[in-house]
């Protein structure tokens, strides 16, 4: 059962920047890849379905009530996406239509993806450490170091990708349409977008880090 | 140590993203908004002299474009004074982040295109005009028609296309793509522009070219595609100047 989970997460991460690349690897690919995302979206709920449960038990502190509401948010986006992204179908689910709406489903498919995109991010920041911690336990200090390095460089030029990709418009709604440039490499828009991933995840990472340390020092 | 590595790091980091402020794009045909008032443009075709291009070998034009002298009056005649020709399906009414206007955005841009080259002109006008005029509902029937593979019919055609070798086809993008009617233009007269050199533009709020130019060649295969330019429709409304200085930049890279 840890293993099916584990695997489920990581296929969901993996499909977070191929998804993000919509036309650029196929828009008939980008709704396959779609449906499957929600599909496993539903298995990863099923496996974590005590979370839900929990919700309502026990005390909250400043680091439960950044996951809640992280997660919370991802629930929500989670149905809104691909039930908008079904009724635009151009392809595997094009008979599911609802006139006259088109539109609106459009901008909130757009913009959810630019926010789920930087939520997802941050929630897998925020459930990193246990798999960090094993992680670096198995790792010499020399490894260690470098693999420290080598998430912050590629979360350094996160920032760099951040703003050349533009995102910011997206998430402010400045830019209502998204651009694809057909011309260049998809490796490097992918590498930049999950660059971006890895920036947003350090910053949950320190962010839950930071808040941990204030809630240890107080009783 | 490790802070010196971190501090080396995030130094290397901020000369990377000073360095790489302005896009890549400069002068190049992909370009949207070419503010840039470094660029001093050489505006061709503008002149009472005839003016002869000489080929460049940026882009499949292969031949040299002529220009003659009186080109004024050509935008609504096909008179076959040139061998280009500029097709384009513009529309009016209220469009996205312009409000109403009485020019379309495509219109605009190919009307400067034509301006530059003295090519000859065709615009793609629906046979039975039911397309809304507020911008909701006509992207609404855009979706439908994409939907429906649909071909709406247009209103007439280029008489006689043996004497263009280059034809530049514009349109908005709709819904990621081209409006359907000029798949209707392309499947009509895809044997007519067999070993044309076609070269796409659109208007657009955001998608740029949005692969006018793969699916052009997918839809014309048997032609060769051009390098094709992307106007911000809020530009074509709001700052003509701008977007002439990149209309004519691209024109004069593909050799006209």
């Amino acid at each position: 059962m840890k293993k099916t989970r584990m695997m489920i997460d990581i296929l969901m991460t993996l499909l977070l920047p191929l998804l993000m690349a919509y036309s650029l690897i196929g828009e008939n690919i980008h709704e396959v890849l779609g449906i499957c995302m929600f599909a496993l979206f539903i298995a990863h709920h099923v496996i974590n379905r005590k979370w839900w449960t929990a919700i309502r038990k026990g005390k909250y502190n400043a680091v439960r009530i950044l996951n809640t509401a992280v997660n919370l948010f991802l629930a929500v986006f989670m149905i809104l996406q691909p039930l908008s992204g079904i009724l635009m179908s151009k392809y595997v689910l094009k008979e599911v239509t609802i006139g006259g709406a088109t539109s609106t489903l459009r901008t909130i498919h757009m913009t959810l993806a630019y926010w789920g995109f930087i939520m997802m991010s941050f929630h897998l920041g925020l459930h990193i450490r246990a798999i960090s911690a094993k992680m670096k336990s198995r790792m010499n200090k020399g490894i260690r170091t470098v693999v420290t390095a080598l998430f912050l460089m590629t979360a350094l030029y996160g920032i760099y990708a951040f703003i050349k990709r533009g995102i910011g418009d997206y998430l402010l709604m400045r830019v209502m349409f998204a651009f694809f440039d057909f011309s260049e490499s998809k490796i490097r828009f992918l590498f930049d977008y999950t660059a971006v991933m890895v920036l947003v995840a350090e910053i949950a990472f320190w962010v839950q880090n930071g808040l941990l340390k204030i809630s240890n020092t107080r009783t | 140590m490790k802070r010196k590595v971190i501090t080396g790091i995030m130094m290397v980091s901020l000369m990377m993203l000073a360095g790489c402020g302005q896009s890549d794009n400069a002068g190049t045909i992909n370009d949207t908004n070419v503010t840039d008032t470094e660029i001093t443009v050489d505006i061709i075709g503008t002149d009472d002299d005839g003016q002869t291009v000489d080929s460049v070998d940026t882009s499949n034009s292969a031949e040299t474009v002529t220009e003659s002298a009186k080109e004024e009056n050509e935008t609504d005649s096909t008179a076959g004074s040139s061998d280009t020709l500029v097709v384009y399906f513009s529309r009016t009414g209220e469009q996205y982040n312009v409000g109403v206007i009485d020019k379309g955005n495509t219109a605009i841009v190919a009307e400067m295109i034509i301006e530059h080259t003295g090519a000859d002109a065709f615009e793609i006008l629906p046979q039975e005009d039911y397309y809304p005029y507020t911008y909701k509902e006509l992207t609404d029937v855009a979706k439908q028609e994409l939907n429906d593979n649909a071909r709406p019919a247009y209103k007439g055609d280029v008489p006689d296309f043996s004497q263009y070798s280059t034809i530049f086809i514009g349109a908005p993008v709709w819904w990621g793509d081209w409006p359907m009617i000029m798949y209707t233009f392309f499947e009509n007269n895809r044997d007519s522009l067999v070993g044309k050199t076609l070269i796409p533009f659109s208007t657009h709020a955001g998608s740029g070219l949005s692969g006018f130019d793969n699916k052009l060649s997918a839809a014309c295969p048997k032609a060769s595609i051009g390098a094709g330019l992307a106007i911000a429709g809020t530009d074509a409304q709001n700052d003509q100047n701008s977007v002439k200085q990149s209309v004519d930049e691209w024109l004069k890279e593909l050799g006209f």
